[in-house]
């Protein structure tokens, strides 16, 4: 049963940990300068279990790799240089030492991958908005019978393992030849992104005062103008975040493009870095090229970082 | 205002033009808006679904054109290998070493954002960046930590004199390879609890917190009486969430670990995976993906419960519950 020791092991030190900072709290919550010494403690914590994950990517992908091979390994990069970055967008960069470092061979790839990627997260997210965000809408805002099972059935298709839901596809798409095309990625995320984008807006919707349309029917708009007269001009802000998400899921998706579109010219971005990763040994460009993936969630978290905080997602209804 | 006069508006419509979205019920215009995406899911999720169970009940070989029926032997076949069982006790390992650690990190998170300290929005704001790094850009992240040739976790402990330099540590070794590999998706998953506690935190009334005080309650009884009952929902539905990833992860296996070293952190959907595309056996595959959403449906049928019908308990009556309580 040697599947269970580490498991056991990692989950008894979480436990003990747990109690130790219940009693330190305890202890420190009876006299007030203690607490806000805990308080900075356990912030710096967090920082630094945030951050330092990303820092050491950072580090890699700016050092050389022969720096990177160094022993004992160098914390911080010690000769800094952005080559590998110029490097994996096909531009060729000079060594440490003066030789010519050639650009990294997945560079093409890694251009499509981005390109591809842009346009398939662009537009699932605009057909999700079409799609999706009527029915947010009547989810949020009218009583209908079905409602919840409606609710039930978007929620059971978001919990779908992708793994099990790729193979049908897969199948499919070699008879019908969307294997390894754009329009069968497009398809397949609207999976993805149908569930969390009806999810987030539904909750949107509800939290909107609840006497919006009777006073918009009042002053004599049939459903329809409520919708789009009233409604969607108060619900921007829902909309942005929740068009957000989807361009982020989208973005950051690899299992069905590793299986649907891997090395074709489909290929989206997630699934180049594998050859780098596992066939040739390139660390540091492969921390460049991870970067390079992360920049724009990460930009757009920072963007909505606010708004997602806000969003009622817990209980939409 | 106190009813809505229906009749005015709708009449002078209904005159104007035939056909009036008016004049529908809630729940025809609800139906209507409903349209295009009952269409899209029947499409996009309806019809695979079905086609995977279809074909999880046949034997299909694509090299010899083999497709013939063979009724439930796909599934008898999974639940007979010793290797799905494995993988199944790998992925509940697997997800409670997930689960916990990530519920660790976002009720202590949580907490921790509620207080009032200096450089708080800044923490508030970095804290979500694990959650846009992707599943997959996490996973080569947390490979370089674990690193035993350029890893910052040997690179510390040796620069820490803990660990000899020519022999690192192997933390994707057999016994650490399952919560390593949870350790590192707790990392990327844990932000979004964060927020969502953090959130429902955040409505708690300041006067809980007084009374709290006046009752002189313990921070620990402070937890139980006050924040708790306000938290338990969230919690929970973070909870299943979290748990629902965990048991159907890919990416992080795909990239830590290849499901090994030999089969020790094969999951299922590495057996899956293995089945459908490195085999080409589609029905096998099938099968055991029909396994592992038995288990995801029962985990989301929960929450579904939970959300649904679960008691509400307006603030006042915790108000006086938590003061009753706490001059016991």
């Amino acid at each position: 049963m040697n599947t269970w020791v580490g498991p056991i092991i990692v989950l008894a030190i979480v436990a003990v940990a747990v109690v130790l900072a219940v009693i330190a709290i305890n202890v420190a919550f009876r006299r007030a300068g203690a607490r806000r010494a805990l308080t900075y403690f356990f912030a710096a914590l967090l920082v630094v279990w945030t951050l330092v994950p990303i820092y050491w990517l950072l580090n890699m992908a700016l050092m050389y790799k022969t720096e990177l091979l160094s022993v004992p390994t160098h914390l911080y990069p010690h000769d800094l240089t952005t080559s590998n970055f110029v490097r994996i967008f096909g531009g060729s960069a000079t060594g440490p030492t003066g030789e010519e470092l050639l650009p990294v061979g997945q560079a093409p790839a890694i251009k499509r991958g981005l390109v591809n990627s842009t346009i398939v997260a662009l537009a699932v997210t605009a057909l999700t908005v079409l799609v999706a965000l009527p029915v947010s809408y009547a989810l949020g805002r009218l009583q209908f019978r079905g409602r919840s099972g409606m609710l039930f059935a978007i929620l059971l298709s978001r919990s779908y393992p992708p793994i099990a839901i790729v193979i049908p596809f897969s199948y499919l798409y070699i008879r019908w030849d969307l294997q390894g095309t754009l329009r069968g990625l497009i398809l397949i995320y609207f999976t993805l992104t149908i569930p969390l984008f009806v999810w987030v807006m539904t909750g949107f919707f509800s939290s909107l005062p609840r006497t919006v349309e009777a006073a918009a029917r009042v002053d004599g708009n049939t459903r329809w103008q409520t919708f789009y007269r009233v409604i969607l001009p108060m619900s921007w802000p829902g909309i942005a975040v929740a068009t957000a998400i989807s361009f982020m899921v989208c973005w950051n998706e690899f299992a069905f493009a590793q299986f649907l579109a891997a090395g074709s010219p489909a290929q989206t971005f997630p699934p180049v870095l594998p050859a780098m990763f596992f066939q040739i040994s390139m660390p540091t460009e492969m921390a460049a090229a991870s970067i390079v993936g992360i920049v724009p969630p990460a930009i757009l978290a920072y963007l909505f970082q606010r708004r997602i905080r806000s969003l009622n997602l817990v209980d939409p209804l | 205002m106190t009813a809505i006069p229906r009749t005015a508006p709708d009449v002078a419509h209904a005159r104007r033009r035939r056909w009036s979205s008016s004049r529908l019920s809630d729940g025809q215009f609800a139906s209507l808006l409903a349209l295009p995406l009952i269409v899209a899911l029947i499409a996009v999720v309806g019809y695979p679904v079905g086609y995977s169970l279809w074909l999880s009940l046949r034997e299909i070989d694509l090299i010899f054109q083999r497709n013939e029926y063979v009724g439930l032997q796909n599934y008898r076949e999974a639940l007979r290998s010793s290797e799905v069982w494995h993988a199944l006790r790998v992925t509940i390992a697997y997800t409670v070493v997930a689960t916990v650690i990530s519920l660790v990190i976002a009720i202590g998170g949580a907490l921790l954002l509620n207080e009032r300290f200096r450089g708080r929005p800044f923490v508030m704001t970095i804290v979500i960046l694990p959650w846009a790094v992707s599943l997959y850009a996490t996973s080569v992240v947390w490979k370089y930590l674990y690193s035993p040739e350029w890893g910052l976790f040997n690179a510390v402990l040796i620069k820490l004199g803990l660990v000899d330099q020519n022999r690192p540590v192997n933390f994707l070794s057999e016994r650490w390879a399952v919560p390593a590999v949870a350790l590192a998706h707790a990392w990327q998953i844990a932000p979004l609890g964060i927020y969502f506690i953090l959130a429902t935190l955040q409505v708690i009334p300041e006067d809980l917190y007084k009374m709290a005080k006046v009752d002189r309650l313990s921070p620990a009884g402070r937890f139980r009486h006050v924040v708790l009952p306000y938290i338990k929902t969230p919690l929970l539905i973070v909870m299943v969430l979290i748990t629902v990833e965990a048991a159907r992860v890919f990416d992080t296996i795909f990239f830590l670990t290849n499901g090994g070293p030999g089969d020790v952190s094969t999951t299922l959907t590495w057996v899956v995976y293995r089945e459908t595309f490195q085999k080409r056996d589609y029905g096998l595959g099938a099968a055991i993906g029909w396994l592992l959403v038995v288990l995801t449906t029962v985990i989301t049928t929960i929450y579904f419960l939970l959300l649904f019908y679960r008691r509400k308990q307006p603030a006042a009556v915790i108000a006086q519950e938590t003061t009753a309580e706490a001059q016991a």
